[in-house]
């Protein structure tokens, strides 16, 4: 029985998938169209997710799902992205509303390749690992982007290349008519013995009113270096679902911050590690700071499938206003990860009465020679450490901010990136300027 | 073989210590489920209509009911129209203890519950449940000097329908679940205590569960209720023969506080768990909650769980006076192929409302326990506090550990911490206990009691005894 949720939005995309999606299509390989046909049927068994689905207790997707989303062409007029983080030197490159701003974007230095879509789809070892690194028949949002995603890009470490530079890549959501939904997807190859960064930011116009189905596949091979980091410092017409799958092999490290600082009106992030190699390291990191009706879900998944890997999670939340956040760390240790250690940490401050937080660390243990940990806390600003300040004469408000920025800097001082961390601490600083702060 | 392999083959194979039958003329009801077996009961026991009717609606709603299916193990097909829901043995209406079937006292000294010596001894008032009906009460005159109402469920109906109309489904409805609608239509006995105002319970008050006859369910219902100001703790054994079926055990477990009352409920549990290759053995799908009705009540629930092929049970407080306090501590053992999904439910209503859950899982073989715990904080509930721990040991590398913590805040003054580790017995600490002379066997029955020993602590005296007792059997023979 399934009990998703079918509303016009999901009759219109219905609707349209044969009739103009397809057809739209007709330059791509046949294993590429059985792929979507195969997820189009999850998705139209399935629907959209409703709170009945356990991985979506806690996020009501009707909420959103109340304004009437289409499909919308991908657009030919390029609002120009201003955005930038001073100080930072990396490559940019510009996505607006899902499609490649070429003009806008930097030449990338040797040993990395970035396609656009023809291209990534013209090349079978592309487009056969598209959709095999995030399988999930029971994701219907999963399926969603399968089925309908009309972008795709490939970005490609070549093996044993240490690539400095970070590479700087601008989601940005502008003026879309309707409400637009703008499903698209990234591959990221990072081959033996390279080493890269990539920094993902989101940021939209403030008229964009999407909701972006963005799904991101990373394969960490033997011995590669990976960081990647994702900042959101959109306005609040940004919808946003990630779908982020990490495989990664022997001896592999993988990076991730996972920053919630704008405004965006909804974000669920899935951010699935599986770690299927011996000796690997993992280490996610996470904030998400809420306000206003604001709705911000993290769920992870670190899986560990082979020995002797470390996995470190850290996430932190403070929920001022009605804002709703929901944390779901999963951990799973299968049989044959025996010498595992996998620690998991989700700490939450609430600042408003009327503000929510749900956090589900989850830990599913198979073999017996390991160490796992979770700890989940919600709590208050300490009482003891404002008047503290106060006797200091520092004024409450200004002692509120210090030791919020104090509580999460735990998070945001473990990104290697000074300029980065700089600009973290300039969004969390402009989303602590708002009354919400002495509510309490 | 291996040392090891013969010490885990020990463990696998060890002797469950209750699984005698009794052979006792027994009244049984056919098998099959429909209004005419809850007719039948209703009218064995001499209901008044009331109580028919609400039975009636129980099943109703039952009925309409399908299986849950969020549970983390298969589940397994239950046919309702293979079981008997009344067995009894013959010869009711018990005056005194005398006249107790000589082989049923048998039975119970056999299991250590001693009615005989119980009324000598000023120990624990005993009430005795043999399948499905409450076969002796002891120490009830004493109680009732001091107003203590502690008697079967079935004369609470007939003696006390005014209490008894007045608290029965209030904690748990009849529509709960699945299992609490089943056990309000067919319950056929249980206990039910009352505690007047301001009265200490000055003994334990205990239950003994018997499943003896064989394709029977066991659908017990207590109900207890503490008054303003008073005190009780209450303890629960159970046992079952080993058969190579699976029999269910579906009971409903209501406790009330009002004001400033406490109550403490113990629980060690000790259903046959089917043999080593998991055939056989209980179903103990058990629905227990308490409301801490008036202020600064407290509830505190205690369990120790070894038993059962699986257990699925979660007992759980509503804090809704102001100021009260809700209490967990477990420890779930499961070994060979017995599953346990077991936790608690924490719902803050009340201000100020305070809860503390201590949960230590132990698996070994090719068990899986699960800890599956709710802590609710509503907007109603400001300045409250939650502290949950929750531990697995893992023993052996065929079984698992799982954790499923719900946490829920919605308010900016209440502080809500989890914690949770899972690893296996160390083995420098084993080392070390080698090194003074004591062997691995004995080192890891030592850890375990240990790591068990901040629940086993709440246990009254006498239970706690049993208690590492059955643990050091149940752990005999495993080697992390």
């Amino acid at each position: 029985m399934e009990q998703g949720i079918f509303n016009s939005t999901y009759q219109s995309l219905i609707e349209s998938f044969e009739k103009d999606h397809l057809p739209e299509r007709s330059f791509e390989d046949e294993t590429l169209l059985a792929k979507r046909a195969a997820a189009f049927q999850v998705f139209s068994r399935k629907g959209f997710p409703s709170i009945k689905d356990e991985e979506w207790r806690f996020t009501n997707l009707n909420r959103i799902l109340k304004q009437d989303f289409s499909l919308r062409p991908p657009s030919i007029s390029f609002a120009k992205a201003e955005e930038s983080i001073a100080g930072l030197d990396a490559c940019r490159l510009v996505l607006i509303n899902g499609v490649l701003a070429i003009e806008q974007s930097d030449v990338l230095p040797e040993g990395l390749i970035f396609l656009d879509t023809q291209a990534a789809l013209a090349n079978p070892s592309y487009s056969q690992l598209l959709g095999s690194i995030a399988v999930d028949d029971n994701n219907a949002m999963l399926a969603f982007n399968t089925a309908f995603f009309k972008n795709f890009y490939v970005l490609h470490v070549k093996a044993k290349k240490l690539i400095e530079k970070p590479i700087h890549l601008i989601h940005k959501f502008s003026e879309a008519g309707s409400p637009s939904i703008i499903p698209y997807r990234l591959l990221v190859i990072a081959e033996e013995l390279s080493e890269s960064t990539l920094i993902e930011t989101f940021h939209s116009d403030g008229q964009a009113s999407v909701l972006a189905s963005y799904v991101s596949e990373v394969q960490v091979a033997q011995s590669a270096v990976l960081h990647t980091h994702l900042i959101n410092a959109a306005a609040e017409d940004l919808n946003l679902i990630h779908h982020r799958e990490v495989e990664q092999f022997k001896t592999s490290v993988y990076n991730n911050s996972n920053l919630a600082l704008g405004n965006a009106a909804f974000i669920r992030n899935n951010f699935n590690c599986r770690l299927k190699g011996s000796v690997t390291e993992t280490n996610l990191l996470g904030s998400y700071i809420t306000n206003g009706t604001q709705h911000v879900d993290n769920h992870t998944v670190v899986d560990h499938q082979m020995p002797n890997s470390n996995s470190m999670e850290l996430y932190k939340g403070i929920m001022m206003d009605r804002s709703h956040g929901v944390f779901n760390g999963k951990i799973f240790v299968r049989l044959d990860a025996q010498k595992t250690n996998a620690f998991q940490q989700n700490n939450n401050i609430l600042l408003s009465d009327q503000a929510t937080i749900n956090s589900k660390p989850q830990l599913e243990i198979f073999a017996d020679d390991v160490k796992c940990s979770h700890g989940s806390t919600v709590g208050q600003i300490d009482e003891q450490a404002l008047f503290y300040l106060k006797t200091r004469g520092i004024s409450e408000e200004r002692a509120r901010k210090m030791l919020i920025e104090a509580f999460v800097l735990d998070v945001h001082s473990r990104i290697p990136i000074k300029a980065l961390q700089e600009y973290v601490l300039q969004l969390l600083q402009a989303k602590l300027d708002t009354d919400s702060l002495v509510t309490a | 073989m291996s040392k090891d392999e013969h010490l885990l083959s020990t463990l696998a194979t060890n002797e469950y210590d209750y699984g005698f039958t009794t052979n006792i003329e027994m009244e049984l009801a056919p098998k099959g489920l429909n209004e005419d077996t809850i007719r039948y009961i209703s009218e064995k026991k001499n209901e008044p209509e009331w109580m028919l009717e609400w039975r009636l609606k129980a099943f109703k709603h039952f009925l309409q009911m399908s299986m849950p299916d969020w549970q983390n193990f298969p589940m397994p097909e239950i046919d309702f129209q293979g079981i008997s829901y009344f067995a009894a043995p013959k010869k009711n209406q018990l005056k005194s203890l005398d006249e107790v079937d000589p082989e049923l006292l048998d039975t119970f000294n056999k299991l250590g519950i001693p009615l005989e010596e119980q009324k000598l001894l000023s120990g624990v008032a005993v009430d005795a449940v043999f399948d499905s009906v409450s076969v002796a009460t002891t120490f009830r005159e004493k109680l009732a000097e001091q107003g203590i109402i502690f008697c079967s469920f079935g004369e609470a109906v007939q003696n006390h329908p005014e209490l008894v109309k007045k608290y029965l489904g209030t904690v748990v409805p009849q529509t709960d679940n699945v299992f609490a609608a089943l056990n309000a239509a067919v319950f056929s006995d249980g206990s039910f205590a009352y505690i007047p105002k301001g009265v200490r319970c000055p003994m334990e008050l205990s239950t003994y569960f018997r499943i003896n006859s064989q394709n029977t369910g066991q659908f017990e219902r207590t109900l207890l209720v503490a008054d303003e100001g008073s005190y009780v703790s209450y303890l629960e054994g159970c046992t079952a023969p080993m058969r190579d079926e699976n029999q269910l055990h579906a009971a409903v477990v209501e406790l009330i506080a009002l004001d400033n009352a406490e109550i403490k409920y113990s629980t060690v549990q000790n259903w046959y768990p089917g043999d080593k290759e998991g055939k056989g053995g209980i179903y103990n799908f058990v629905t227990k909650r308490g409301i801490c009705k008036g202020k600064n009540s407290k509830i505190s629930w205690t369990q120790v769980e070894t038993g059962s092929a699986i257990t699925w049970k979660y007992p759980s407080v509503i804090l809704k006076g102001d100021n009260s306090v809700g209490e967990f501590y477990s420890v779930a053992l499961t070994r060979n192929k017995q599953l346990a999904d077991t936790g608690t439910k924490m719902i803050h209503l009340g201000k100020n409302t305070r809860s503390r859950i201590i949960s230590k899982g132990i698996s070994a073989g090719n068990s899986h326990n699960s800890y599956r715990g709710q802590v609710s904080i509503h907007a109603s509930a400001p300045g409250s506090r939650n502290f949950t721990q929750c531990d697995s040991l893992l023993i052996g590398d065929r079984c698992g550990a799982h954790t499923f913590p719900y946490i829920e805040n919605r308010n900016s003054s209440s502080v809500i911490e989890h914690e949770a580790t899972t690893s296996k017995i160390a083995e420098d600490q084993i080392f070390y206990l080698n090194q003074r002379g004591i062997d691995t066997e004995k080192a890891v029955a030592l850890i375990v009691n240990g790591y068990a020993s901040e629940v086993l602590n709440k246990l009254p005296m006498e239970f706690a005894v049993e208690a590492r007792k059955l643990l050091a059997v149940s752990l005999d023979g495993s080697v992390g």
